[in-house]
């Protein structure tokens, strides 16, 4: 009995926690998103009644066009969530501008209860009761056979003048309130702007309907503006506190005549103007949704049967870009390049449009999300817009690419769509090995290239030193100035600072001739070569001795001989002049040391200059006798020697060859 | 935004093997008449470069133009590194490349290795790095930019007003750098005015205070260059100071230090041996004069457990900033040669990143 007890009372209690417990998913496309869901059908398969999904951003990658993978049939009560639309348009100085763009979502019947809210959709079908789609961009909204529905706040446009952009079938009962919904241009004939079919019931407050026709049946038409708009069929509709805008002249079955439209007469309701002026009712903004925007003092403001602005323009109603009553991230900037720093610089900011809620928290995680209210939390200024600088700590993140992801809370505990960026870790620079040096010699008229340079391998390879001793060739070079520009290279290719040194290029030296001889002569030169030879065989260029001249039949007198070298070029260099007196071979001594006394010092002077003594020494000295005294004595010893008798005999006397006169 | 993320990865960290153009630049007389070289830098960014390529500045003792030289196209401009004669192993030729005037108007320009005496940074993920700023260095001053990254740099300069004016900048980056206003009266060493972004690892000297907004403020030192009080939203955590100021910005709760001996630059930094040996070198931690029972307080003190000062981390603070190019570092040969001699030189390359 207990455990039928106990099995009932966990059976309830999960059914407690069931449903009391609401999940969140994420979808997003992004091949490196930190999303569980990279498309929305994967998302709704597996969430539970009343789960939140989140649809970000996905324009990036198909050039606003939209997407399949964000389709999806939904069967079970969800929320959906989406960041707005046409944000580039109306906020420009918002950096998240990415939409969630829709191809098809399909309400089915077990939706009911369903919110959209921030979707840009090409195709919404609504086959489920009490649907609340609010804030979208839809650029056709169907529903089929429901009751109850909330379409609110959202531009239901389309540029195809084929689609109806609000087709309502058997569809009772709704509310249809600040929305816009238009075709983009005015539309001929046929082309729908709103068609009920067998649809009765709707509540038509706060809208501006404009560019096309209208179907509808038993409806409330009030606090609207009309711009070129023409009722093609409105059984049993009422129109109060509306505007009809003076335009092209449509022709509406409010006149039977088929007048254009500014002169029509609204006699089914009160309080509803005509033939107003647009550029009295507009404010003049250009975007898709901004153009309806009434501005301040306009005929449009309060005077709605609530009290407020007819038109959907007001406190509470139409937001543009879907962005109200909920936070939105509008600014995330990184450093993508993040050059190694732990921090990666993150500034943010964000914000909720709305009256009662304010945010109050943001967090961020790198990689993997851990779930709402699971981040890194960032301190901020609480308000309806909040903007700060956070450092994310990347310490530990690998090298390679990563996600960040962003997001807000508000008061009330919504969390925005989380936005996620990319960032880099780059790997530490390898430090690049010297792979050459290159070098080029240029002269000054400019041929420097070094397309053509010498290159001098590093031959200590994988350093990123390397020593080189550079020889340059120089042949070829006319001599001058030139330029030798050097620089190096590394193992990427990369050339650094190029080095330019000037370089003086000389003519080469000739080489050393050796001295190969002279010449001389005697007081008349006969021309070079015709000299008197002096052969030096196996000189060099250095001659430093003795050279013999031959002075035959020069006559004895004062004379001058000259001499000049030869070297093995055959060039004779500067002639050198020595005066000489040549004497006969017969002594004659005269004033030998020029006193002008003829004496025996003449004679004395006469051996020191020739009393040389054939001894092999080739000393000559006036001491002939080498008694260490220069006399007369020495003078006989002379005499003995070469003195001639009167037969003519040279020589010593007989019998005293080994004589010498001594004291 | 993600798209854009990509484009900018694949600009800033393609291989510089991979550029179009590599263009020399060298006002020298005689030089500039060679062929592919040209002597105006001006000249250069209006007539010979496109998007992606780079700029070597080489050696000069005269700026080039002389003047304001506007950057409006994105290129890499190199210089030659500073201080060239008071560090081992930087460039043969001693001379610097200057430039009076720089204002950066291309978004992804990198600019490194260059004496500069004014820079003006007015556009986005603009790259200084490397650079030897002598007056000042104003980012945003004509509007809102985004990333600009300014890191490695030596900038030292008196200046009546702010040496470095953010005047509007989102996430920007100041990383590993030198800053010292030496004008006593200057009214900032660092202002920024509207902004947001990180000041990591960098040295403030000098006596005119700092201004920051919005900013995450670690792994710096501050000699007598400190925070204001007007400053607003910082997380300042992680800090070194000569003095005690950074009690008002979190104290030790934030581990930011000061005021005690070992917290002089003396003690926490190199002043005595590369002193008037080498005007940056001077900078690097004393490891090798510390108290032995402490330590230098700026080993290893960092929010990421790298040392506090801008030698530290992988971007550390290079010496002479010399740019990410190899370099002739030394070249010993004659000046003459014959025809038939020729001549010869012994050269030593160095490369770097």
């Amino acid at each position: 009995m207990n455990m039928y007890k106990y099995t009932f009372l966990l059976v309830v209690g999960l059914l407690i926690s069931s449903t009391s417990w609401s999940a969140i998913h994420r979808v997003n496309i992004h091949p490196n998103t930190t999303a569980l869901y990279q498309d929305f059908q994967s998302a709704v398969d597996a969430a539970f009644d009343g789960d939140t999904i989140y649809l970000e951003a996905n324009s990036q990658f198909i050039s606003e066009t939209f997407f399949a993978t964000y389709s999806a049939t939904i069967d079970i009560p969800l929320v959906v969530f989406g960041p707005g639309y046409l944000i580039a348009d109306n906020k420009p100085g918002y950096n998240v501008v990415d939409e969630a763009l829709c191809s098809t979502i399909n309400l089915g019947p077990g939706a009911a209860g369903t919110t959209l809210r921030g979707l840009s959709i090409n195709d919404l079908q609504v086959n489920s009761d009490f649907a609340q789609i609010d804030h979208n961009f839809i650029s056709q909204l169907e529903l089929n056979n429901v009751l109850g529905y909330d379409i609110e706040q959202n531009l239901i446009s389309s540029p195809n003048p084929a689609d109806i952009p609000l087709l309502l079938n058997n569809s009772n009962n709704g509310n249809v309130s600040f929305n816009i919904i238009a075709h983009e241009s005015p539309q001929a004939p046929g082309q729908y702007v709103v068609f009920q079919n067998l649809s009765s019931g709707t509540d038509f407050n706060h809208n501006v309907m404009a560019n096309g026709f209208v179907v509808a049946e038993a409806s409330l038409f009030h606090n609207c503006i009309f711009v070129d708009l023409t009722f093609e069929d409105f059984d049993l509709c009422n129109f109060n506190n509306d505007i009809f805008v003076t335009g092209a002249p449509v022709a509406t079955d409010f006149d039977a005549e088929g007048n254009p439209n500014d002169q029509m007469q609204i006699l089914l309701g009160s309080n509803v103007q005509t033939e107003i002026d647009p550029s009295l009712l507009f404010a003049g903004n250009v975007t898709l949704d901004g153009q309806y925007e009434t501005y301040p003092g306009s005929f449009a403001d309060g005077v709605a049967d609530d009290g407020t602005n007819i038109g959907p323009f007001n406190f509470g109603g139409y937001g543009l870009s879907g962005q109200s009553d909920f936070p939105f991230v509008t600014n995330l900037f990184i450093a993508e390049n993040t050059e190694f720093s732990y921090l990666l610089p993150v500034t943010y900011s964000a914000v909720i449009d709305s009256g009662t809620d304010i945010i109050i928290e943001g967090e961020y995680f790198v990689d993997n999300d851990p779930g709402f209210g699971g981040g890194v939390p960032v301190t901020l200024t609480p308000g309806n817009t909040v903007d700060g600088f956070f450092g994310a700590n990347i310490a530990t993140t690998l090298t390679g690419a990563h996600v960040i992801g962003f997001r807000v809370r508000t008061q009330s505990g919504l969390w925005s769509g989380t936005e996620e960026t990319t960032f880099v870790v780059d790997p530490i620079p390898p430090l690049p090995s010297l792979a050459s040096i290159s070098y080029v010699i240029s002269d000054v008229a400019g041929s420097a290239d070094f397309a053509t340079a010498n290159i001098l391998d590093n031959q200590d390879g994988g350093s990123d030193l390397g020593f080189f001793t550079i020889t340059y060739d120089l042949s070829g070079y006319a001599p001058g100035l030139y330029y030798l520009s050097v620089r190096a290279k590394d193992e990427f290719g990369v050339e650094g600072t190029t080095y330019v040194t000037p370089m003086l290029v000389l003519e080469d030296q000739e080489e050393l001739p050796t001295l190969s001889a002279f010449e001389y002569f005697v007081d008349v030169d006969p021309g070079y070569g015709e000299g008197n030879p002096i052969l030096l065989s196996g000189a060099e260029d250095l001659f430093d001795s003795d050279v013999q001249f031959e002075l035959t039949g020069v006559p004895p007198g004062q004379h001058t001989i000259y001499l000049r070298a030869k070297d093995s070029n055959g060039a004779y260099g500067v002639t050198q002049q020595q005066d000489i007196y040549v004497v006969t071979d017969q002594f004659s001594i005269l004033d030998q040391n020029n006193d002008c006394v003829i004496d025996i010092l003449d004679l004395l002077a006469f051996l020191g200059d020739y009393g040389c003594i054939d001894d092999g020494t080739n000393n000559c000295s006036a001491d002939v006798n080498s008694d260490g005294a220069t006399d007369i004595l020495d003078i006989l010893t002379f005499l003995m020697f070469y003195g001639a008798d009167c037969q003519g005999t040279f020589g010593l006397v007989p019998g005293q060859e080994s004589s010498t006169f001594t004291e | 935004m993600r798209s854009t993320s990509t484009i900018l990865f694949l600009i800033f960290f393609c291989p510089l093997v991979g550029l179009a153009t590599q263009v020399r630049v060298n006002n020298n007389l005689g030089i500039a008449d060679e062929i592919i070289v040209h002597s105006s830098l001006a000249d250069v960014l209006a007539n010979h470069v496109a998007i992606g390529d780079s700029i070597i500045l080489e050696h000069s003792l005269i700026p080039y133009d002389g003047g304001n030289i506007t950057v409006d196209v994105m290129v890499r401009i190199f210089g030659t590194g500073y201080f060239l004669g008071d560090n081992d192993c930087t460039q043969a030729d001693l001379r610097t490349a200057k430039i009076d005037q720089l204002t950066i108007t291309a978004d992804l320009v990198l600019v490194s290795g260059i004496e500069i005496e004014t820079v003006l940074v007015e556009a986005n993920n603009v790259r200084l790095t490397r650079c030897n700023i002598t007056s000042h260095l104003g980012l945003g001053t004509t509007g809102p930019i985004i990333t600009p990254f300014i890191s490695q740099n030596f900038i030292e300069g008196s200046n009546a007003g702010a040496l470095v004016d953010i005047a509007n900048a989102t996430n920007f980056i100041i990383k590993n750098n030198f800053m010292n206003n030496t004008n006593a009266a200057g009214t900032h060493n660092v202002r920024v005015t509207t902004g947001s972004g990180v000041i990591l690892n960098n040295l403030f000297f000098g006596e005119p205070d700092n201004l920051f907004h919005n900013a995450v403020v670690q792994n710096n030192y501050f000699e007598d260059s400190e925070i204001m009080p007007a400053s607003t939203s910082l997380t300042v955590s992680f800090n070194l100071a000569r003095s005690t100021f950074l009690t008002a910005w979190g104290g030790a709760a934030n581990s930011n230090y000061g005021g005690d001996p070992e917290h002089e630059p003396d003690s926490v930094y190199c002043f005595t041996l590369m002193d008037g040996v080498s005007r940056d070198g001077k900078y690097q931690l004393n490891a090798w004069n510390t108290d032995p029972n402490t330590g230098n307080p700026a080993t290893n003190a960092g929010a990421d457990g790298n040392d506090i000062g801008m030698y530290s981390g992988v971007t550390t603070y290079v010496l002479s900033g010399m740019p990410k190019l190899p370099s002739i570092a030394k070249y010993n040969g004659s000046v003459q040669g014959t025809q038939s001699g020729g001549s010869t030189a012994v050269v030593k390359g160095k490369s770097r990143r």
